[in-house]
C-alpha cells in the first residue's frame, strides 16, 4: 500500500505552540491572517479538486453520496424544514431577514475578540496542560524512593487542580477570579485591557488548562508501554523517551479531543459576557436592548456566527486528521477520495489500512 | 571472569519472589539459551541484566564493570547490552530507518548522516534493505522483529538479550528471524536468548540453562541438557516438550 502524499492542508492549531503567548493583540492579527490565508488557499483549492474528482471519478462521488444516504437525507430534511419555518415566519411578519443581514458587520469585532480569547487561552493553556498531564500520567507508587518525596505533593496538586476545574461550573470559577482581581486591583490595565477583561482571560485560561490536562493525560497513557520500555532499552533517558516517543504519538492521539476542547472553550467564552466582556453574546444581547422587539432575529444571527465558526473548525480538524494520519497509529483510515473525506465514510467505510 | 555474569540476583514484586538467587555466566562470543516453564522469571532475569528492572540484591558484572553500582548510568549500560522484545516494540510513529537511528542519534549523539548509514547497513544485514521507508504497521511480524534486531545491532552492543523473540510470530516468520539470530551467533555475538524453540537451542547455542521457579536448576551444553538431563524436574520438562 503506498502512502499518499500529504496535501497542502493547513497546520492544525497545536502546531502553533511556539507562537506568542503574552496576549499582545498586535501579534495575533497577522498570525490569524496567515493561518486564515493558508486555510483559504486550501479551501479554494478544494473546489476545483472536488470538481475534478466529480468529473473524472464520478463513481467515487456517487459512492460517497450513496453510503451517506441516510444522514444526507436527514440533513436535507432538517435544513429544508428549518428554512421553511423561517420563510413562513418571514411571510407572516414575525421574522425579519434583512435585519439579520444588515447587522452581521457589527458582530465581526466582538467575534474577533471571542476568537482571540479562545485561541490564546487554548494555546497558553496547552503548555500548562502538558505539564499537568505528565504529572497525572505517572502516579507515584508506594515503592517510590525517599529522594522523590516531592512527587506526592506535586501529584496531589495536579489532581486537585484538575478535579476542581472539572467539578465546578465555569461561572463559579469566573466569579472567584473576577472578585479576586477586582478586590485586589480594581483599576488594573494591561495592553489596553481592563481588569474585567483580564479576569475573564485568566479564568478561561485556568479552565481550559484543567480540561486539556485530562486530554493529554489520556494521550500519554495510551501510548504503548512496550515502546517506552524499548526506548529505555536502547539507552534513551526518561526525558528523551517522553520527548521522542511518547509526546509525538500523543499529539496525534490527542488532536480530536483538543479540537473538541477548543470548540468547548469557544462556547464557554460566552459566559464572559456576564462580567462585561464585549464578545458575541454580549453584542447580541445589547443589540436587542438597543432595538427591542428583535430578540429572535438577534439570537438567530448569533447562532449563525457560532455555527459557522464551530462547524468550520470541526471540518478542518477532521480533514487534517485524515491527511496527517500515520498507518498503525489511531484509527486506520483507507485510501479515500475528497468527496468521501467531506461527506464521511458511512457505515461500511471503516476498514484496515493493510 | 566471564564476559557477562550475575551473582545472587534476587527480585520480589510485593510478596511474590520472582528471582531467588540466580548465578549466571556468559562467555564472550557465547550464545546462551534459557529455557523453562512460563512464569518462572526468565523475562525478569533478562530485564535485570540490562537494568530495566533493578534487582533487590545481587551483582551483575559486564567485562569486570560492576553494573549494579549506583554510580553507573543505566542509559550507558543499555547501550552496551541490547534487547529484543517478544512484542517487537517498534516505534510506530517512525519509519524503519528512523526506528533504527533513534538510539544512535539521541543516546549516542551520532550525527544524522552517520546514523543513517549505520541504520541502512544494519537493515541490509537483517535482509530488509528494500523496506527502509516503511512504517512498522506496513510490515509483517517477522519483518518487524528483524527491524527490532537491527535496532539493537545498530548500537554495537557487547551483548544482546532476546526475550522470546519468536513467541509472537507465525511459523513461517519464525524461521526468518531464527535465521538472523543463527547468523549472529555464527558471527560470535554474545547473546542470551529466552526461547521455546528447542530446535534453535539445540543447534545454535553453546550453553543451555534450565530455569524454573526463580532459580537455575541445571546448566550445560545442549546435548547435556536435552539428552542427559540430571534433575528430575528437567527430565519432566523435556518429556513434555520433546515428544
Amino acid at each position: 500500500m503506498t502512502e499518499p502524499l500529504p496535501s497542502q492542508a493547513p497546520a492544525p492549531p497545536s502546531a502553533k505552540r511556539t507562537g506568542p503567548g503574552s496576549g499582545k493583540r498586535a501579534r495575533l492579527r497577522p498570525a490569524l491572517r496567515a493561518f486564515g490565508s493558508r486555510l483559504l488557499h486550501g479551501v479554494r483549492a478544494l473546489g476545483p479538486r472536488l470538481l475534478r474528482e466529480i468529473r473524472y471519478f464520478p463513481h467515487r462521488t456517487r459512492e460517497a453520496l450513496y453510503r451517506n444516504r441516510v444522514s444526507l437525507t436527514l440533513l436535507a430534511l432538517s435544513v429544508s424544514g428549518a428554512v421553511a419555518i423561517f420563510v413562513v415566519m418571514g411571510l407572516v411578519g414575525i421574522f425579519d431577514l434583512p435585519f439579520i443581514i444588515k447587522n452581521i458587520p457589527s458582530g465581526l469585532g466582538p467575534a474577533e475578540l471571542a476568537l482571540e480569547f479562545t485561541t490564546f487561552t487554548f494555546l497558553v493553556g496547552m503548555v500548562g496542560a502538558i505539564g499537568l498531564g505528565m504529572v497525572r500520567a505517572h502516579p507515584p507508587k508506594k515503592t517510590t524512593r525517599r529522594g522523590l518525596l516531592w512527587r506526592w505533593p506535586l501529584y496531589g496538586f495536579a489532581s486537585g487542580y484538575v478535579a476542581a476545574i472539572r467539578g465546578t461550573p465555569f461561572l463559579v470559577q469566573l466569579q472567584i477570579v473576577y472578585f479576586a482581581v477586582i478586590f485586589t486591583s480594581p483599576r488594573l490595565t494591561f495592553l489596553g485591557w481592563d481588569a474585567n477583561y483580564l479576569a475573564g482571560f485568566a479564568a478561561l485560561l485556568l479552565n481550559t488548562t484543567g480540561y486539556q490536562a485530562e486530554a493529554f493525560r489520556g494521550g500519554f497513557q495510551s501510548v504503548d508501554a512496550g515502546q517506552t520500555e524499548a526506548g529505555r532499552a536502547v539507552g534513551l533517558s526518561r526525558l528523551q523517551v517522553f520527548g521522542r516517543i511518547t509526546l509525538p504519538q500523543s499529539l496525534r492521539l490527542v488532536t480530536l479531543p483538543l479540537a473538541n476542547e477548543w470548540i468547548s472553550n469557544f462556547k464557554t467564552a460566552t459566559i464572559l459576557s456576564y462580567i462585561g466582556v464585549i464578545e458575541i453574546f454580549f453584542w447580541a444581547r445589547n443589540d436587542i436592548a438597543a432595538l427591542t422587539g428583535r430578540d429572535l432575529e438577534a439570537f438567530v444571527l448569533l447562532t449563525l456566527f457560532y455555527l459557522i465558526i464551530n462547524v468550520t473548525v470541526s471540518r478542518v480538524i477532521t480533514y487534517v486528521e485524515k491527511v496527517r494520519r500515520i498507518p498503525g497509529l489511531g484509527t486506520p483510515i483507507p485510501e479515500i477520495g475528497i468527496s468521501t473525506r467531506i461527506l464521511g465514510a458511512g457505515g461500511a467505510g471503516r476498514s484496515s489500512s493493510r | 571472569m566471564s564476559h557477562l555474569s550475575a551473582r545472587g540476583l534476587r527480585k520480589s514484586f510485593g510478596t511474590l519472589e520472582v528471582l531467588r538467587g540466580v548465578d549466571i555466566d556468559i562467555e564472550l562470543g557465547e550464545a546462551l539459551c534459557i529455557i523453562g516453564p512460563s512464569g518462572s522469571g526468565k523475562s525478569t532475569l533478562l530485564r535485570c541484566l540490562n537494568l530495566l528492572i533493578r534487582p533487590d540484591a545481587g551483582e551483575i558484572y559486564l567485562d569486570s564493570v560492576k553494573l549494579t553500582n549506583p554510580k553507573i548510568r543505566p542509559e550507558w549500560v543499555r547501550q552496551q547490552i541490547g534487547m529484543v522484545f517478544q512484542s517487537f516494540n517498534l516505534f510506530t510513529h517512525l519509519n524503519t530507518t528512523k526506528n533504527v537511528m533513534l538510539g544512535l542519534r539521541h543516546a549516542k549523539k551520532v550525527s544524522r548522516s552517520k546514523a543513517r548509514e549505520k541504520a541502512i547497513f544494519e537493515l541490509n544485514r537483517v535482509g530488509l534493505g528494500d523496506k527502509l521507508d516503511a512504517f512498522p504497521a506496513q510490515l509483517s511480524g517477522g519483518q518487524q522483529q528483524r527491524v527490532a534486531i537491527a535496532r539493537a545491532l545498530a548500537m554495537d552492543p557487547k551483548v544482546i538479550l532476546f526475550d522470546e523473540p519468536t513467541s509472537a510470530l507465525d511459523p513461517e516468520s519464525i524461521h526468518e528471524v531464527l535465521a538472523v539470530m543463527a547468523q549472529l551467533a555464527h558471527e560470535k555475538m554474545t547473546m542470551a536468548v529466552v526461547t521455546h524453540e528447542m530446535g534453535f537451542a539445540r543447534e545454535v547455542s553453546d550453553q543451555v540453562v534450565f530455569f524454573d521457579a526463580g532459580k537455575i536448576l541445571e546448566s550445560g551444553t545442549p546435548s547435556d541438557i536435552f539428552d542427559h538431563p540430571k534433575s528430575e524436574r528437567t527430565r519432566a520438562f523435556m518429556d513434555k516438550i520433546l515428544r
